[in-house]
This record gives C-alpha cells, structure tokens and sequence, in this order.
C-alpha cells in the first residue's frame, strides 16, 4: 500500500497552514515527518486523519481517493489524554468499539495488548491512577488495538523511560514487519534516524526536503573526511585544521582528492579509524528548518 | 449510526454508573416520599384529634348582663354558625374571664350593646377562623334583632335572613385557580432540567477537550455522531430521572390519596389532564434537546471545564428572560399579554411560554401548531449550527470563551 499526498494546500481564514505538500508512504517502511513547532505537522496528520479536509490537492491509497469507511487508521496524538476517570478495559473498549470492532474481537485484542504492554493488571484500574508513562501505553493501544492499515505516531516517546522506549520500539518495528505503514512524528532525531526510510521535512507549510533518507545523506559532497587517531595532533600539523580529542575533520578540495588523502594518511600514520563524513539527520533538520532558509 | 449508538450508550451508562446521578435520583425520590407520606404520618401522631366532631367542639360562655337581645337568639345564631359549640351563660364578667383562663371554656362573648361585642379567647392559633365566623353570626343576629323590633315575627325574621340565591361559575376558558400549581411546577421542572442537563452536555465535552481525549476522538468518531450522541444521551438520562422521580411521586400520592383529600392545592396537581400532559411531553422533549445542543456547542468551543461558566452565560442569559416573563406574567394572571406571546413564537423560550398559555389560557390551535412547527425547524437547524461549531470548536484550543469565539467557530465551519 502507499499512501500519497498530492499538493495539499491548507489554510485557516488569512493564514496559509500548508502550501503545496506532497510526499509518499509505503506500508512496510516507516516515514518520518519533521519540522518546527508550528511547521504544519498536526494539520498535515490532520488532513490524512480525515479531521477536515485540505483546502487543496488530494489524499491518495494506491492512486485512488482514500475510503475511510474501509481504512482502519490509528492516531496516537502528541496532546495525550483519555477519560482520567473511567476504568481502563472500558475505555479501551469504548475507543475498539468506535473504530468499528464487535465486543469479542475488542476484548481479545485489548487484553492481548494489555499483555503485550506489561498493563494486564491496570485493566480495573482508572487511568488517573497510573504515571505518566504507562497512560501513554494504554494510549498506544487506542492506536493499534483494531489493527489499523495506517498508523500515525505523534511524538511516541517523549515521556518514555529507556525500558519503555525499547518495548515501544519493538511494538513499531512488529508493526512496520506486518506492512503497516507508519508515519512518524517527532523532534527526536535519533528515533526518526532509527526507523525512518523515508523523511519529509516541514518549515513554514512548506515541503522543505523529502526523500529517502539514505539518499538525502548520499547527495551531500563527499569531501569532508572525519579521522580518528591517537597521533591526532601531527596528522591535524600535515593537513591543517583543529582536532577534538582524538578526531579531526578534514574538508578537502574535491572528492578527486579523496582516494589520495586517505593513502597518505594509512600511510604515514598510526589510525583507528577514517571514513567520509555523512550529515547526521538533525544536522540536515537544522539546515532545512532553521531559520536559515 | 454505528458511532452514534455507541457514543450513545458511552455517554447514558456514564450518567447511570455516576454515584451523583444514582444519588441525587434517589434523594429526590425519598423526599416525595416524605412529602407524600406526610399527612398520613401527621394524622398517626394526632391520633383521635382528627375526629372532625372532637376537634370543632367547643364551650363559649356568653354574657348579656343586660339582657339587650331575646333569651335564645344568640344562642340559635351561634349554635347555627358553629355546629359543635356549646352556649353557655356566664354570671359576671369576672367568672367569664376565669373561666376562659382555667382552661374550662375556649371561647367567651360580652355583649357590650346591640351592635357591640368583645370576643375573648385564650390563645390565637394560626389558622383560627371563629373570629370572622362568629361576626357574621352576630351581624346576623343584629339583623334578626331589628326585625323582631320592626315587629317582623320571628319565624319571618329567619325566612329573610337566610334567604339564598345560586350562583353557579361557568368557566368557558382555563381555570387559572385550579391549574396554576402545576403549570408552575412544569415551567420551574423545564427550567431546571434544562440548565441543569444543558451543562452536563456543556461541562462533559470540555471535559474531553480539557483532558485532551477530544484529540483522539476527533480523529475516531464523526463529529455529528459524538454531538449528536450526547446531546440525546444526556435527554434519555434526563427523561429516566424526571420519570423516576415524577413517576415515584404520583404513585406514592396515590397510595396516600385518601389522606390528601383537605389539601385541594396537591390535589390538583396530580389531577393534570392527559392533552396538558402530552404538551408538556413535547415542549419539554423539544425545548431539551435544542438547548443540549446549544451548551454542547458552546462547551466545544472553550479550552477547559473551568472556563465553561463565562461561556455558557449568554445562552443562559437567554434562558433566563424568558423564564422570568414566563413567571411573572402567570403570577399576574395574565398569560395573554404581548411579551408572553411573542415569546411563544421564539424556539428558545416558547416551550415554557407557548406552554404556560396553553395551560393557563385558550389559545387557538393553529397557534400551537405554528410554534411547534418553528421548534421542531429550530431544533432540526439548532442541531446543526451546533454540528458544525462543535467540528469546528473541538479544535480550538487557547480562545477566550464567549460569544465571539463562538461566532468565530461558526464562520470557520
């Protein structure tokens, strides 16, 4: 499956949300939309989610208009929040039964969730009882409990410990195994970086990157090598520029060049280790959504 | 439809499993009852007192130390006026006094001259009715007095002075006497359940959006289906606790009927004719879910719960007027004055008005049908304004309240 958008245009009275975004997501893979507070992240989920449509372009499956009806969609919303006093089962099931599952198959598949999560004993529990953390969990089963085609993650780890966050983690990448296609949102670069194919980067309702990730990285010059050794300092004295610690990074004329310094360098000197430097997700996030541009 | 029915029983089974509802249903249950039960738990503790022949005996001492009206008058005259009281003759004012203050008669009369008397009693109870009684007996025995004077004989004196007429009351219209307890009633119970309901609704969806559930439940449920959902849960729980409570009461009056026959004021109250009742029905029906929608409307449109009651005023405010002129022109017995009747076209306040006037007044039928007809539109147009809003409102975050982020909402969706 793939679900495409196809110029979308949004906008509140006077002010442009969305100008003209367009990127694809293929089920199997994960795809990470970033951008600043206030880029269009929410809205854009927004608009695929069917709250309200675009005032412009078009949400497509397969080429074809979106059936909502036939789509099972999950949302795990980065304003988190159920019913604080209402127990867990029955609000897990109110949430299945409102996504259209009978009383059976709801049932099963929140205890299985339950389980699956480590909350099997906070069913009876009310929500306001539980931390911060494990509210977020039962949230999550909101998200994935009917087995939705569509998953759209807003910011899924913040407020995670490290332990939840690997459960978490592994609970997505099922999900991502089983052909789902999962849209991602978040500022926490490593996570996206972890899991994300694909990105499309947002500044200002406008589409500022999109593409496959791997890709975007290759298409940065590969003139900059990053050298670790420990006789760091008479490498830094041969070639120029200023070592931190026990690493360098060094800009070269042009990628003819490469080959050469990385000769000389095995060479004449002790190393641990040299490579092509490769921009880090958040170094292209700060390039393409900061002020900058 | 599927949302609908489940958002539908989401919502009433909130209301059934909430302590507060079960709790306040019950507590308004136990007080009928004890309303209900009261007389036939106050005739217990009076025991034999309710005898109506023991409690209307009595002993008066009279005294005419100058013998100014015929041995026998007074006497007839008093006896004839009070049924139960015995007459009996005083020696001298003194013995009269003393007597009322032993204890050993309850009432004592001085004539004083023809037409001058002093009426002494021990205490003055609330609800005493002698004195007037008695007057009208002495006035009587006055005019029997002269007669006798004029040289009427007795027997003629007493043809003329209790010669009667019938005057027999047809009233062509409404009975404003005997209906105005309970057209009160009902207009006070539709005001009250409706503000009451009518936050519910308000305070249960900035419940959701102050939570923030409404961010996942706006991407689950139909908007329509979750407004619509409510607003006629929130009617049902309203309907099932009236029902409750009303239901209680006019079986626990029946069940004590026989002890409320002197109070004709209750009485009437529950004699409410059946069409009366069927409006009733339908203006409460129609007046409730037009004004659920419109709380719950204007509680999408706040941020959280504490911010509803500076939203919710201006409906409120509306509300409230019409409750006002509703009230006032019943109390003056005037329901057919110019503001009661335009009120009783305008949807929000008509289901009090236009049902104050039909059970008060005469009112033509195609009136009624008109305002029905604008209610049942209004309702039907109320619902969705308020759909559309509430799409709108759910989103909303960080507004002030008030009319204009309402309006707001409104030209959004």
């Amino acid at each position: 499956m793939e679900l495409e958008l196809r110029h979308i245009r949004k906008s509140f009275g006077e002010k442009t949300v969305l100008e003209d975004i367009s990127f694809t997501a293929s089920s199997g893979r994960a795809f990470g939309l970033l951008g600043r507070n206030g880029a269009g992240k929410t809205t854009t989920i927004r608009i695929v989610m069917d709250v309200f449509p675009a005032d412009g372009g078009e949400v497509l499956l397969d080429g074809k208009p979106i059936d909502y009806a036939k789509l099972g969609t999950g949302y795990l919303p980065e304003e988190r929040g159920l019913y604080p006093k209402k127990k867990i089962g029955e609000q897990l099931l109110y949430f299945a039964r409102l996504k259209g599952m009978n009383k059976p198959d709801a049932v099963k598949a929140i205890d299985r969730w339950l389980a699956r999560l480590d909350m099997a004993a906070y069913k009876d529990k009310k929500l306001q009882t539980l931390s911060k953390g494990n509210q977020q969990k039962i949230q999550l089963i909101t998200a994935v409990a009917h087995d939705p085609d569509l998953i759209v993650l807003d910011e899924p780890f913040s407020g995670l410990d490290p332990v939840n966050a690997e459960l978490l983690k592994s609970v997505v990448m099922e999900e991502i195994e089983r052909g789902k296609i999962v849209l991602f949102s978040s500022h926490q670069m490593n996570y996206i970086e972890e899991f994300c194919d694909h990105i499309a980067i947002l500044n200002r309702g406008k589409l500022a990157l999109e593409g496959s990730l791997r890709e975007i990285k290759r298409s940065y010059p590969r003139t900059t090598l990053t050298v670790v050794s420990p006789e760091i300092g008479k490498i830094a004295a041969a070639f120029g520029g200023e070592p931190a610690g026990d690493t360098l990074t060094l800009k070269l004329r042009d990628e003819d060049e490469k080959r050469s310094v990385m000769q000389r360098l095995t060479a004449e000197f002790e190393l641990d280790g040299v490579r092509v430097f490769e921009p880090s997700l958040a170094d292209i996030f700060v390039e393409y959504a900061g002020d900058a541009t | 439809m599927k949302q609908f029915k489940q958002v539908f029983i989401f919502e009433i089974n909130n209301y059934l499993k909430s302590k507060v509802f079960v709790g306040v249903t019950l507590v308004l249950i136990v007080l009928m009852a004890a309303v209900m039960f009261f007389p036939r738990v106050l005739g217990a503790v009076k025991g034999d007192e309710n005898d109506p022949e023991a409690a209307d005996s009595a002993i008066l001492l009279l005294l005419d130390e100058q013998e100014i009206y015929p041995e026998g008058l007074l006497e007839g005259t008093i006896t004839a006026a009070f049924p139960g009281y015995s007459v009996v003759r005083s020696e001298s004012a003194d013995a009269l006094k003393q007597g009322i203050d032993d204890g050993l008669a309850d009432y004592g009369l001085i004539v004083n001259s023809a037409d001058d008397f002093d009426f002494l009693l021990r205490d003055r109870t609330l609800y005493d009715a002698t004195e007037g009684t008695l007057q009208a007996a002495l006035s009587s025995a006055k005019q029997a007095l002269l007669l006798q004077q004029a040289g009427v004989s007795p027997d003629m004196a007493g043809q003329i002075l209790s010669a009667q007429v019938q005057l027999a009351t047809v009233i062509r219209g409404q009975d404003q006497i005997s209906r105005i307890a309970y057209t009160y009633i009902m207009v006070y119970a539709l005001y009250m359940v409706i503000l009451i309901y009518g936050q519910m609704v308000a305070q249960s969806v900035a419940g959701e959006k102050g939570s923030r559930a409404m961010e996942l439940l706006i991407t689950t449920v139909k908007p329509d289906a979750m407004i619509f959902g409510k607003v006629f849960a929130t009617c049902a729980a309203g309907l099932m606790q009236l029902v409750a409570v009303f239901g209680s009461a006019i079986v626990l009056f029946r069940v004590n009927a026989a002890y409320w026959t002197d109070v004709q004021a209750i009485e009437g109250i529950f004699n409410i004719p059946g069409s009366l009742l069927a409006y009733m029905i339908v203006f409460f029906l129609l007046g409730f879910v037009m004004y659920a929608f419109l709380f719950g409307a204007v509680g999408s449109t706040v941020s959280k719960p504490e911010e509803l009651s500076a939203a919710i005023t201006p409906v409120m405010l509306v509300f409230l007027a019409g409750f006002i002129v509703v009230i006032f022109s019943m109390s003056f017995g005037s329901v057919d004055n110019a503001a009661i009747v335009a009120l009783s076209f305008i949807p929000f306040t008509s289901p009090m008005a236009m049902f104050t006037r039909i059970a008060m007044g005469t009112v033509p039928f195609w009136q009624i049908a008109v305002c029905i007809g604008i209610l049942l539109v209004s309702v039907f147009g109320v619902g969705v304004l308020a759909a559309k809003i509430y799409r709108t409102g759910v989103l909303l975050y960080g507004n002030k309240p008030g009319l204009g982020s309402v309006i707001r909402a409104m030209r959004k969706a």
